[in-house]
């Protein structure tokens, strides 16, 4: 277990027993990268305000150069609400359409990508809402067959016998179960891999809101997953 | 550390959102725990599952298919006109804050003011107690009487603004008042 999270998990800057003797070493190196991850921040926070302010100035080849820029990040995004194909298109234009006619209200001393993460999870919360209104109730068996029949079909472990791509289902299946608040903070957790600090900016809500509705999506999350017998 | 709070850690410490001495108060914990270690493995296998999905490949040629499609819209449903929305955000701060100070100017202007050189909460002066004597008592004239009388009796002034009043009456008809002696 302590080499598994030492392996996994350290924290930047943390030191090993084994190499205290370069602390010093260590936390320079920590310091320079931490410099260098801050700065990188600050160049794309510049390159996307002046794309911005361009776009507003009636340049839409800046906006197109956004669109190019966060297009996969907002596609996998919709795609781990939606999951349908079918309808990605259609609501990637919605959000990029909604982004730009929004972009005066843009406060250039946010970031535009959490701006964004903001506009896309709204748009599929509301998605999932009115999807969740037009299914009838989870009690309904048709609905259950539904879900179980997407269900990877073992009662083994899933390292044991899922393939990936039954795995994929297993976890989809879950996160659809999910409230679409608890999916959304799971999503931009989990697979978009937001910072707290950025998923407060791009949920608009404090760090406290951030840790308790992440815990609680969380724990429901693995309760559906235990359920399941899929952990 | 008891259980109960090193379960709720540990979400935290697989984020490394831990310092460091909490985190190796989790770890000792979860060292000696089964209950904790199995909670901790069962969270380990939920994100190995969520790490499945991580991955979505963008088809080659859906990016610039997409940017086409959405200048296509764009163009068809009518593209802002930005120069409409520029940030004005400056300019009503500008607009809110100079109408406040006008506000606060005309109502400053239209306030009855304090005589410069009295303490509404001190009083008249005995110059003006005895002007006020002599006005209730007839000796001047009758026009200064009846203001004077008018207004002081008003319950809707304070007695700044009465005193703000009886100096404008009193600058207004200086003529009218004689001079005055106080008794030592």
């Amino acid at each position: 277990m302590r080499g598994f999270a030492a392996l996994r998990f350290v924290k930047p800057g943390r030191i090993s027993p084994a190499c205290e003797g370069q602390s010093e070493v260590v936390d320079k190196e920590t310091r320079i990268a931490r410099r260098e991850t801050a700065d990188e921040a600050l160049a794309v926070r510049s390159r996307d305000s002046r794309l911005v302010s361009r776009t507003i100035g009636g340049d839409e080849e800046a906006f197109e150069d956004l669109v190019r820029l966060y297009y996969d990040r907002i596609r996998a995004l919709v795609f781990h609400h939606l999951h349908r194909e079918d309808e990605l298109d259609d609501a990637l234009q919605d959000i990029f359409l909604k982004a730009y006619q929004a972009l005066p209200r843009f406060r250039k001393r946010s970031n535009f990508y959490t701006w964004l993460y903001r506009i896309a999870s709204n748009y599929c919360i509301d998605r999932l809402r009115k999807r969740r209104l037009e299914l009838v109730s989870l009690d309904d068996d048709d609905t259950r067959d539904s879900i179980e029949a997407r269900l990877p079909n073992s009662s083994q472990s899933p390292e044991e016998s899922f393939t990936s791509s039954e795995k994929v289902a297993l976890v989809r299946t879950a996160l659809g179960m999910l409230d679409p608040l608890f999916q959304n903070i799971i999503v931009l957790r989990e697979l978009e891999g937001l910072s707290y600090d950025e998923l407060a900016e791009s949920l608009d809500i404090g760090m406290g809101t951030v840790k308790s509705r992440l815990a609680r999506a969380r724990t429901e999350l693995k309760k559906i997953l235990e359920d399941m017998d899929a952990i | 550390m008891d259980c109960r709070t090193c379960i709720e850690l540990l979400n935290d410490y697989l984020d490394g959102e831990l310092d460091g001495t909490r985190f190796a108060e989790v770890e000792h914990h979860v060292d000696r725990c089964p209950e904790c270690k199995a909670e901790l493995d069962r969270l380990v296998k939920m994100r190995d599952l969520m790490a499945e999905l991580k991955t979505v490949e963008v088809p080659e040629g859906e990016r610039e298919a997409f940017i086409d499609a959405l200048r296509a819209r764009l163009e068809t449903e009518g593209i802002p006109d930005f120069s409409k929305h520029k940030d004005l955000r400056p300019a009503l701060v500008f607009a809110i804050a100079a109408v406040l100070i006008l506000i606060a100017v005309v109502a400053y202007g239209r306030r009855p003011q304090p005589p410069p050189f009295i303490d509404p909460a001190v009083g008249l002066t005995p110059i003006e107690n005895a002007m006020v004597d002599r006005v209730i008592a007839g000796s001047l004239d009758d026009h200064v009487l009846a203001t004077n009388m008018e207004f002081m009796s008003d319950p809707g002034l304070t007695s700044g603004q009465a005193l703000a009043v009886w100096k404008v009456i009193k600058e207004t008809h200086s003529d009218l008042f004689e001079p005055y002696e106080p008794d030592e």
